[in-house]
């Protein structure tokens, strides 16, 4: 019992309330300069949350809240997208009318949530955190509100997000109906029985449920595509970095640490949903024309791509997921800084849009080439290394279970798709005639900055991946695997 | 097993009977209703009396939303105060620092949206 | 012999086994300083001159000071720095690792220094360039690139920068890339480069096989342990090595793209295509050394070959290129071609001393790499010179419009005439030392081949010496030669710093010092450095000393007090031929652009009936129908959404509770 634990949380909601405090005393014009203040300030708290604040690993609330490798791991990526992501609203701000404070304030209210999710051990804290996350985002994504499009994402994301809460908690209530707990090592104790209880496996499902919706999985992913071309840039990078983050980490929490005996038995579903929500989301990315549309279902690609660490249930699958979203942090949000700066200059996110942008600004050219090349999978690129990993964790399963190499075809086939509407793009930005009569793009030096950081992290990463494998690797080392995965090339055969 | 699941019982019920209700309903009217019959005078709002006039729905000012919407928050956030207050003394005896704290804590945010609220001129009815 | 390899293995054992955080690992810093300055200046300094200027000199300077603490520190050690773990795989352990010798300090000191005066140069030759920034930057990437070829202590690594090196030599050539000719010179010498490099890497694959590692230690260890361990591939593996200093050295038949280069600014041509990166290709062959002490060995299919040693063909390569371009440069009239040629022959001198270098009785190399360094600082002040007077004829480049400029530019012809003095051979100058101890080597090694040197020397004397009386003396024969005036000083004073160099490096023991890092049991000749030459081998001495004074007064003969050139009426159509050079570029494009086009035409049909009608239509009408398709699921109606949202509930429901 140590309530010391959730300092860094705490102190990111003082950070929020105090934005939103500020906000009423000080002149509009210095907004921008708010959103520096808080971007460094939450800086400061993620070299101190390092080690300086909360130097122990340890549990609190009678086992509700965790603090291990894992949970640091994630919180570092949290904090650090909640810096940028700011740094990105700051950019975004002539097309936010209204509300640049409360944009900021609840960002910091999104990002609490996440770094609670990334400590949660207990289905409520769960279902708690993602609704502080999902709530928040109702807001951020219609936040645009003399914009139709940014209300029907908000709208949409409300709904869908509803029904998607209301199953999850539904399924809560199940597992707390035939378990007589929440928490999930107290899960973990008694799993041998519950494995075989068709209403906590129902409930089980639909917890799955909810965390699939997050993550924007197939079949519940269908809000992902609107969404993200509706909603501000930067609200969309949040989304498709921090909230698909925080379903990850709960998805490992809750299948390897909640019920990994469970989750064996049910590696065929988690290999069906991988490969469909690759196969979709690359298909239907192919014909599209909105380049913030198109990063949905690149969205959802990736979220296949991530299943496929998660299907392996191993050691390396995992470590393999939280690198490859290590990766992906540094290359989406390099993706929507440079949107962001350009939201002052291009009016639309169609891709055409994008025509001559390596005239226009060479820096930002270079810069949305090497993001887009990441996602592409390409070398030295962090995302190659990220996919590389991923695929060795699904060999390493095929050994065991010969239908991984149908999942690895898929996935090859995923990746040659992927190229063609990345590039698609690239050729926009390089080969396409820009409109007559437009200027040069100037970058402002807080979305530099944030750009090199993403780039930095982009290109360090995928040419010594070495330290953050180490560190993804320690982070896993608490989650357990079922050993046997002799079941699965039984049911794999069906 | 099977016990566990008859407790579950009055829940299959309900959802029976909400079923029922929604698609009982439904059916009846289109049993017991001419379907299909219809009139220009079946069509206006009222089939005897007075023709009504304007637009059906009047438009409320937003205030209203706005004044009721905090309402309802700040209201019901009153209402975890009273577990609370009923569990507090037991909850001194183990852990005193989180019951006040979290308690305070609570109140805190809840201060701070008043004071946004009352910034931003939520309760400021004329401007 | 075997006791220099077994001394160079049980160093770096020792070397490996001794790591952590070290001194050495300053070499890090060397290497990245340059890149970083070039990242700033992309970034931060595009249009700000000054500060360009500042990042990139400060970069290469704070390289070049760091390079002479390591130098002061370690002198001849042999040291690992720290490696760097690229990729901790299982079954794949990549590693970066830096290596530090007599041989890469002594040629850090060579790349930094002269960059950081070619540097300084620059600020006021590209004075009036719209690129200033840009042009900075590029000769940063060039020096990390060349950094990283000197310090790499594995082949992959080596290869990777050799690329880089050709991608900023690239970007350096064609830097005024709106003049047609030099958008052709980048590509030539690129591409010719490319041929040179495909051979190089295939030589390294050779060699990994064999020995089972790229790490230049691990290679030396293992012919130690074996001399034999390449198998039938060793002297195949030593050419296709070879391949890739032909390219980068512009060996014969390689040789094409040099002169071309010259499309450059002149500062790139003094650091690049005159001191450094063409110099890349002799000091690879230093490196490997050891791959040439190996006994010649050839695989079944090329049996015929008998005992021709790689080494062999390596010094007849060099001599013949030496020669052809002695022969041309006679006969050019361009002051920076003259240069070009000059280079090319000498670069054949250093190749040529290599390869004679593994005949002798202990094999050593160190003659060619001597040649080397004098040649960086004579060659370098020589190509910044004859920019001066580029810069002052208003770029006229024609020595026969040029003239009497002795008086008008006093700095720059003295020193210009330093380092012709050293080029040719003067004794008391760098060149006549190095020279003698090639010319030592192939006394020893090849008598014919010596023969060869002491012509070329001859001839190398001659051209210079008519390049020197026609710019210099006689009167300005046109009116921009008549108006130049003496440069600035940014121009002037980076001159004279290479001019010292150029006269005195030799009277420090530096070759010594190289023969000693090749050959553990090298002991000097003792006495006097300055007459070093004449107690070792005299008669080399005084063939050099003869080669000297019948070059010089032939070209007093010939051109003195001329106007016209008086050759090409003599020598008629030989004087057409050299100034034509030879004719390679028209055989080359007899040869090569018919066979080329055939084979792309080839290509071309294949990549667009059949890769990309039946394969890539194919399979992209697939995906673009079914892509189209599945959007029609996206209807954007909400109903939809949730209604497929509680489908998707129960088939997953169905899936897992089975």
């Amino acid at each position: 019992m140590n309530h010391s634990l959730i300092t860094t949380e705490i102190l990111v909601i003082l950070l929020g309330l105090g934005v939103l405090l500020a906000d009423l005393w000080i002149r509009p014009e210095s907004r921008p300069a708010l959103g520096w203040l808080a971007a460094s300030l939450l800086g400061c708290i993620l070299a101190l949350s390092l080690g300086a604040l909360t130097p122990h690993d340890g549990s609190a609330f009678g086992g509700m809240y965790v603090l291990d490798g894992l949970a640091r791991y994630f919180k570092g990526f949290f904090l650090l997208a909640g810096i940028l992501v700011i740094l990105m609203t700051v950019e975004f701000r002539h097309r936010l009318p209204v509300g640049l404070s409360e944009f900021f304030a609840l960002t910091l209210f999104a990002l609490a949530g996440m770094l609670f999710a990334a400590s949660a051990n207990d289905f409520i804290l769960m279902f708690v955190s993602l609704e502080l996350i999902t709530v928040t985002f109702f807001v951020l994504n219609s936040f645009q509100r003399a914009r139709l499009p940014s209300l029907e994402a908000g709208v949409k994301y409300l709904i869908l997000g509803g029904v998607a809460s209301a199953f999850m908690i539904f399924g809560i209530a199940l597992i707390f109906g035939s378990a007589n707990t929440t928490n999930f090592s107290l899960v973990a104790a008694q799993q041998a029985q519950l494995a075989a209880n068709p209403v906590f496996l129902t409930g089980l499902m639909l917890v799955l449920v909810g965390l699939g919706f997050k993550i924007a999985a197939f079949p519940f992913h269908l809000w992902a595509p609107d969404v993200y071309q509706g909603s501000p840039a930067p609200a969309t990078a949040f989304l498709s970095v921090g909230s698909k983050a925080a379903g990850f980490v709960l998805l490992l929490r809750v299948l390897f640490g909640a019920v990994p005996q469970i989750t064996s038995q049910w590696q065929v579903l988690l290999m069906v949903t991988a490969a469909i929500t690759i196969l979709y989301g690359s298909l239907c990315a192919l014909p599209q024309r909105n380049f913030k549309r198109l990063l949905g279902y690149s969205s959802i690609a990736n979220a296949g791509y991530l299943l496929l660490g998660v299907a392996a249930e191993s050691r390396t699958g995992s470590s393999a997921v939280l690198y490859y979203l290590g990766g992906y942090f540094f290359t989406v949000l390099a993706i929507f800084t440079v949107l962001c700066s350009l939201s002052s200059t291009i009016d639309n996110d169609e891709i055409s849009a994008l025509n001559g942008l390596g005239r226009r600004s060479p820096f930002l050219a270079a810069a949305l080439s090497i993001g887009l090349v990441s996602l592409a999978g390409i070398p030295p690129m962090v995302g190659f290394f990220g996919k590389f990993q991923l695929l060795a964790a699904v060999l390493e399963a095929a050994r065991l279970a010969p239908a991984f190499y149908v999942l690895l075809g898929v996935a090859v086939v995923g990746v040659v798709l992927s190229l063609y509407y990345y590039f698609n793009v690239i050729r926009a930005m390089y080969w396409g005639d820009a409109p007559a009569g437009v200027s040069l793009i100037e970058v402002s030096a807080p979305a530099r900055i944030a750009l090199l950081v993403c780039l930095a992290g982009v290109l360090y990463l995928g040419i010594a991946p070495g330290g953050l494998l180490r560190l993804a690797d320690g982070a896993v080392a608490g989650l357990k695997f079922s050993p046997a995965h002799a079941p699965s090339v039984v049911t794999a055969a069906h | 097993m099977g016990t566990q699941l008859s407790q579950y019982f009055p829940v299959l019920m309900l959802f029976g009977v909400a079923a029922g209700f929604a698609f009982g309903t439904l059916a009846f009217s289109v049993i017991a209703g001419k379907v299909g019959r219809r009139t220009r005078t079946k069509d206006i709002p009222y089939e005897c009396g007075m023709l009504p006039e304007g637009p059906g729905s009047a438009r409320m000012s937003v205030k209203f939303f706005l004044v009721a919407l905090l309402f309802v928050l700040f209201d019901i956030e009153v209402v975890f105060m009273y577990p609370w207050a009923v569990n507090y003394r037991d909850m001194l005896k183990t852990n005193a620092p989180l019951a006040l704290g979290g308690m305070v804590s609570f109140l805190g945010i809840l201060f701070v949206g008043y004071v946004y609220a009352l910034k931003k001129r939520a309760f400021d009815w004329r401007s | 012999m075997d006791a220099h390899v077994a001394h160079t293995a049980v160093e770096a054992v020792k070397a490996v086994g001794d790591s952590g955080t070290k001194l050495q690992d300053l070499a890090w810093a060397v290497l990245f300083f340059p890149l970083v300055c070039a990242l700033g200046t992309l970034l931060f300094a595009r249009k700000d001159r000054m500060l360009a200027v500042g990042f990139n000199i400060g970069g290469v300077v704070l390289s070049f000071l760091l390079s002479f603490v390591l130098f002061a520190v370690y002198g001849g050690q042999r040291i690992d720095c720290t490696p760097f773990q690229w990729l901790p795989l299982e079954g794949l352990n990549a590693t970066m690792g830096l290596h530090l010798d007599g041989l890469t300090t002594v040629m850090l000191l060579v790349v930094t220094g002269v960059a950081s005066l070619v540097m300084i140069f620059s600020t006021g030759y590209m004075k009036d360039d719209p690129g200033y920034c840009r042009f900075f930057m590029t000769l940063s990437l060039f020096v990390f690139s060349m950094l990283g070829i000197v310090l790499a202590d594995n082949l992959v690594m080596l290869f990777v920068f050799w690329e880089l090196v050709g991608v900023s030599s690239y970007l350096l050539i064609g830097f005024w890339h709106e003049k047609p000719s030099a958008g052709d010179a980048c590509k030539k010498a690129f591409l010719t480069n490319r041929i040179g490099d495909f051979g190089f890497m295939l030589g390294i694959l050779l060699v990994w096989a064999a020995c089972g590692t790229v790490n230049i230690g691990g290679i030396e260890l293992a012919i130690a342990k074996d001399p034999h361990v390449l198998g039938a591939t060793a002297s195949l593996a030593g050419l296709l090595i070879f391949m890739g200093a032909m390219g980068k050295s512009a060996q014969f038949p390689l040789h094409i793209w040099l002169p071309d280069a010259m499309e450059g600014p002149t500062p790139v041509s003094a650091l690049i295509h005159a001191a450094t990166m063409v110099a890349a290709g002799v000091y690879m062959l230093c490196r490997l050394f050891v791959l040439y002490t190996v006994p010649a060995a050839w695989p079944a299919s090329l049996d015929f070959l008998g005992g021709l040693n790689a080494a062999t063909v390596i010094s007849w390569i060099g001599g013949f290129t030496a020669l052809l371009a002695a022969l041309i440069a006679i006969q050019q009239n361009d002051i920076k071609r003259i240069l070009a040629y000059s280079t090319l022959s000498q670069l054949g001198y250093m190749v040529m001393a290599v390869g004679l270098g593994a005949g002798l009785a202990t094999p050593n190399p160190s003659a060619g790499m001597y040649h080397l360094v004098t040649h960086a600082a004579f060659k370098a002040l020589l190509f910044l010179g004859a920019g001066a007077v580029i810069h002052a004829c208003h770029h006229e480049q024609d020595i026969w419009k040029m003239g009497g400029l002795r008086e008008k530019m006093p700095w720059t012809f003295a020193t210009f005439g330093v380092g012709t003095l050293a080029l040719v051979g003067c004794p008391l100058f760098a060149g006549f030392y190095s020279k003698d101890a090639i010319f030592a080597t192939a006394l020893e090694s090849n008598p014919v081949l010596f023969g060869l040197a002491v012509a070329i020397a001859c001839m190398t004397t001659f051209y210079m010496c008519r390049l020197v009386i026609v710019t210099f003396f006689g009167s300005a024969r046109t009116e921009s030669a008549d108006h130049a005036h003496e440069v600035a000083g940014s121009m002037k004073w980076p001159l004279v710093a290479l001019a010292v160099p150029s006269l005195m490096i030799a009277w420090l023991p530096l070759g010594d010092f190289l023969a000693g890092h090749f050959d553990a049991h090298y002991h000097s000749h003792g006495g006097d450095v300055l007459f070093g030459p004449f107690n070792h081998n005299a008669l080399a001495a005084f063939f050099g000393l003869f080669a000297f004074m019948l070059g010089v007064s032939a070209a007093f003969a010939v051109y003195w007090g001329r106007s016209k050139d008086p050759l090409p009426a003599k020598l008629g159509q030989l004087s057409r031929a050299m100034r034509n050079k030879f004719y390679f570029d028209e055989i080359y494009e007899a040869i090569v652009v018919p066979v080329h086009d055939a084979a792309a035409a080839v290509a071309d049909w294949l990549d667009r009936w059949v890769i990309g009608g039946l394969g890539v239509r194919g399979v992209t009408g697939v995906a673009d129908f079914a892509g189209r398709a599945l959007r029609l699921v996206q209807t954007g109606s909400i109903q939809t959404y949730t209604f497929l949202f509680a489908a998707g509930v129960v088939v997953v429901a169905l899936l897992a509770l089975k």
